[in-house]
């Protein structure tokens, strides 16, 4: 593959396989651009997956960052519609609690209003009956158009759609250079991290949406992108507590938002700096758990008995505005840097900033400005025409959540490998068969497998099962394989590892390396 | 009520330490709540399969003289541990549970995943390696049943071929379960086992096997002889069901444990539960105790869910560590919950777990520390006429030193036979 890939004549190379990435790639060949995907590792490893997966309304910035809030409720309702099927639309509250000033309702209703956000002011009886799990003590709530949208359902459905305009992608393929010639990027340096290949490939434009890895690749084309680290620790809890997102109606702090996503409620988040070599492996810390959980109890003090399932950390590629090299002027906003204006650099831009929720508008961005380099005229359709799959849904199969009309086909085995998110045994079976997931933790984000309550005591290893049978894997790699799946579980348990957590926690160990001895396929013990 | 000994908690070292009692005479009232951990069962009993150094150990016996003080082991003594360990045989061979092995010598029984792991008993029914740790030179037939994930025979057939077998896998078709594979709860190891308690359904199998199976050798001198392994979900109530297919199939016919539920220790506690109410015991079924009243150093009563308050002269606590909620940890501590215990634990929650989940992990050996009768502490001063048993004590692992269905045999039986004097 990697041969055909590097003969052809690319006119954009999209790096990194985040939810940015991918709709640019979607966009890029819906506009007919000859289109290849890099990514280094797998689809939503970076932040793309490691967020509280809100549909933001917009409401949450509607005071400091006007013009951030407009583009949120805008690409709010452009999702609702184009990707129905990723999206939960289960509107917000902003709630007011006896030591926050009743004024900032006040600000929050009105610049919402000035950026186009349906926001409403309701009584405090109402919010309590509206959403019974909030804070009794509240002295006021706004209602907003706030949803939660599954990111690793809306990076496949992108993915796919690119795919079938026609785009190459390569996940496991690592940039390693970036081919300059004088003043212009003529394509860059690829390594195939599983086979070690190195090859070369060519493309007229180079687009950076590599997130906080961006910094290093704009390093590699020899300019500088000032970024700012900034780790955000989340908690998952075991159990939906609330039916709405519920927000403090404050200043933009600490833990203070709760997303229900399915049957499970996610609290966030923190704000750290930290140093761009922690990004790849992130730790919870006791003090962020802490934080997280004494404010978030403030929101619904039932959190403080609910069971937690684990806990986990992103980082926002948060980056200095287009000319301050201080790092003063730092933006939560998309910022899309041409990089030829900018440093006189041909053929190389960085798309960064921005959310999850507004990738459809930064990909947007960031084609635009390809198709003026090469002169295409054809105009962005990814706000109208739907992603693939929301159409037809299978009304009594779970897998058309996340495979929409496709799951018809999946409907043979009905049975549950995944009890917890109801993965059926087709869809596990087409996802490993079909080469869309070597490993378990691919396959966990195809499927949501292992993603729920149980923390994986079964479905892992049916899976890993699953892996040798249909995916005609070697035992001993399959096994590694669990063992890795199985630490990196514990890796989000371990940070709340008190209540019914340590003690399901001590269940899978007891099951996994107590009766299953799979302590003898880790690293260590090969 | 009143009665003689009290046990709080129906696992392992509740049952074992109620048929004890029961059959020196007491009148013994054991309250069972939930799951118990044979509910992961793997078939096996293990009195101490590794060292501190993570190395298999052979004899366990001889290594209980270098276990740390407050090893349960380490106060009951060496001595002992081996006499309980005889007493423990004949318990569960007079509860009707068939097992091979003894405490002289660990031999490995095969995981799920087809690793071996150092045990002391082993069912009867399962495949075991001898105490070389050699598994036995068989041409292994190993047979999964269609449509039930919780046999992961690929890993088995790799495991027995690294320790130098030959291994065979294969899928039998079970008509009666086609028409119930819809629903995962269909397809658990012990709803499998339900059907196969039918005499009808287990010749119905049998008869499946022989047309997967056409080359089955007998053990004769010019062949390598065959054995047939298969996921252990024969015989809810005794090893009968696998007796009657190792005779319709004419070559031996072992099992390996399933993920959980497990079928085998659901036997396993099916028949200690028969032997202790036939013994006289009575079981106070989904009756968790929520308090526990402790006055001038002696438990006075304890309170359930039944609105009566019973009361005996000896108590037994048999509650299990964190999954079983014998323990406790809040976001603070780590506590005993029915009588606030003096607890063995880090103080600080950052000790409580390491980061790699295969390390020897702190909380496994939290619990309530006792004296050298298992007499637990509160306030500093032993409880008189209560003793602790089993997961709930500190100072054992059952995951690093593979001892937790050891210690809950031989703390049972050591506090049994401190009460019976």
């Amino acid at each position: 593959m990697s041969n055909n890939i590097a003969k052809k004549e690319y006119d954009v190379i999209i790096v990194g396989g985040g939810i940015t990435g991918v709709g640019t790639a979607r966009d890029c060949a819906m506009r007919g651009l000859k289109t290849l995907l890099l990514e280094r590792s797998d689809f939503a490893t970076g932040a793309t997956g490691r967020n509280h997966g809100l549909l933001h309304s917009g409401a949450r910035y509607a005071v400091s960052d006007s013009a951030s809030a407009a583009e949120c409720i805008r690409e709010n309702m452009i999702l609702r519609r184009i990707a129905s099927h990723c999206v939960e639309e289960h509107d917000g509250l902003f709630i007011s609690l006896p030591e926050d000033d009743l004024s900032y309702q006040t600000q929050l209703y009105e610049a919402c209003h000035r950026a186009g956000i349906p926001a409403d002011i309701i009584d405090p009886e109402e919010a309590k009956r509206i959403e019974p799990a909030v804070n009794p003590a509240l002295t006021g709530a706004v209602r907003v158009p706030d949803g939660s949208v599954d990111p690793f359902r809306l990076v496949r459905a992108n993915e796919l759609d690119a795919r079938l305009h026609g785009a190459d992608i390569l996940t496991y393929h690592e940039v390693t250079a970036v081919i300059r010639r004088g003043g212009s990027v003529e394509g860059v340096k690829v390594r195939a991290t599983q086979s070690g290949e190195e090859f070369e490939v060519r493309g007229r434009v180079v687009v950076n949406a590599a997130g906080i890895w961006g910094m290093l690749l704009a390093q590699m084309a020899g300019v500088e992108v000032k970024m700012f680290p900034s780790k955000g620790a989340l908690i998952i809890f075991a159990n939906r507590v609330n039916k709405m997102v519920i927000n403090r109606c404050h200043k933009t702090s600490n833990g203070d938002i709760l997303v229900p996503d399915g049957n499970v409620t996610i609290l966030g988040s923190t704000s750290d700096r930290v140093p761009i070599a922690e990004c790849d492996d992130m730790r919870v810390t006791p003090k962020e758990i802490e934080i997280l959980l004494h404010e978030g109890t403030k929101l619904v003090p039932m959190l403080a008995s609910t069971r937690m399932l684990r806990a986990y950390a992103g980082v926002r590629p948060l980056v200095a505005a287009d000319d301050d090299a201080s790092g003063r002027g730092i933006s939560r906003g998309i910022v899309c840097i041409d990089h030829e204006k900018r440093d006189g650099l041909r053929g190389f831009i960085t798309i960064t900033g921005g959310k999850l929720m507004t990738y459809r508008l930064m990909a947007e961005m960031a084609t635009d400005l390809v198709c003026a380099k090469l002169n295409v005229a054809r105009k962005c359709e990814t706000a109208m025409i739907a992603l693939p799959d929301i159409d037809n849904r299978v009304e009594d199969a779970p897998a058309s959540l996340r495979r929409g009309s496709r799951a018809v086909a999946l409907r043979d085995e009905k049975m549950f490998v995944c009890e917890c998110h109801k993965v059926t045994l087709g869809e596990i079976c087409d996802t490993i068969s079909s080469g869309q997931a070597e490993t378990l933790t691919q396959l966990r984000r195809r499927t949501r497998m292992g993603m729920g309550k149980c923390a994986g005591r079964l479905c892992a290893l049916r899976s890993a099962r699953l892996m040798c049978s249909v995916g005609k894997k070697d035992a001993a790699q399959s096994g590694r394989d669990l063992a890795d799946f199985i630490g990196e579980r514990w890796k989000g348990i371990y940070p709340v590892g008190w209540g019914t957590t340590l003690a399901d926690g001590q269940y899978m160990a007891s099951v996994y390396q107590g009766l299953c001895g799979l302590d003898q396929f880790s690293g260590d013990a090969q | 009520m009143s009665f003689d000994t009290i046990i709080i908690g129906g696992g392992l070292s509740g049952l074992t330490a109620g048929i004890a009692l029961a059959k020196a005479g007491q009148q013994v009232a054991l309250a069972a709540a939930g799951q118990s951990t044979l509910n992961y069962f793997s078939g096996s009993f293990d009195l101490l399969g590794y060292d501190a150094e993570g190395k298999v150990v052979s004899r366990p016996l001889d290594e209980i003289k270098n276990l740390p003080a407050n090893h349960p082991y380490a106060k009951i003594g060496a001595d002992a541990v081996a006499h309980f360990a005889a007493e423990a045989q004949t318990i569960l061979t007079e509860a009707g549970i068939d097992f091979k092995g003894d405490a002289s010598g660990n031999h490995s029984r095969i995981t799920p995943l087809g690793v071996p792991r150092p045990a002391w008993l082993s069912l009867d029914d399962c495949l075991t390696a001898d105490t070389d740790f050699r598994i036995p030179n068989f041409n292994f037939q190993i047979l999964n049943i269609e449509g039930f994930l919780d046999f992961p025979v690929e890993f088995i057939a790799h495991g027995l071929e690294h320790m130098g077998a030959q291994a065979t896998t294969h899928i039998v078709t079970l008509k009666i379960m086609q028409a119930n594979r819809k629903s995962p709860y269909e397809t658990r190891a012990t709803s499998i086992a339900r059907l196969m308690d039918n005499d009808e359904i287990l010749r119905d199998f049998a008869a499946e096997v022989k047309s997967k199976i056409t080359n089955l050798q007998p053990n004769t001198p010019n062949h390598q002889p065959s054995a047939i392994v298969l996921p252990a979900v024969f015989g809810i109530n005794g090893i009968e069901p696998l007796r009657k297919l190792r005779e319709m199939m004419g070559v031996p016919v072992f099992v390996i444990a399933t993920l959980p539920p497990s079928l085998l220790g659901m036997r396993v506690q099916n028949l200690l539960r028969k032997r202790f109410t036939e013994l006289g015991g009575k079981i106070f079924h989904e009756s968790r105790v929520t308090s526990g009243f402790i006055s001038a150093g002696e438990v006075i009563s304890i309170a359930s869910g039944y609105s009566e308050t019973v009361n005996a002269d000896n108590y037994i606590l048999a509650t299990g560590s964190f999954q079983s909620h014998g323990l406790v940890a809040d976001y603070r501590k780590v506590s005993e919950p029915l009588f606030n215990l003096d607890i063995d634990a880090a103080p600080s929650r950052t000790g409580w777990t390491k980061t790699d989940i295969f390390d020897s992990q702190p909380f496994m050996g939290f619990g309530v520390s006792t004296d050298s009768n298992l007499h637990p502490f509160k306030g500093g001063a032993p409880v008189r006429n209560l003793y602790a048993v089993g997961s709930v004590l500190s100072g054992h692992n059952a995951l690093a030193q593979a001892d937790g269905t050891g210690v809950s045999l031989i703390t049972a039986l050591a506090a049994a036979a401190s009460i019976v004097g």
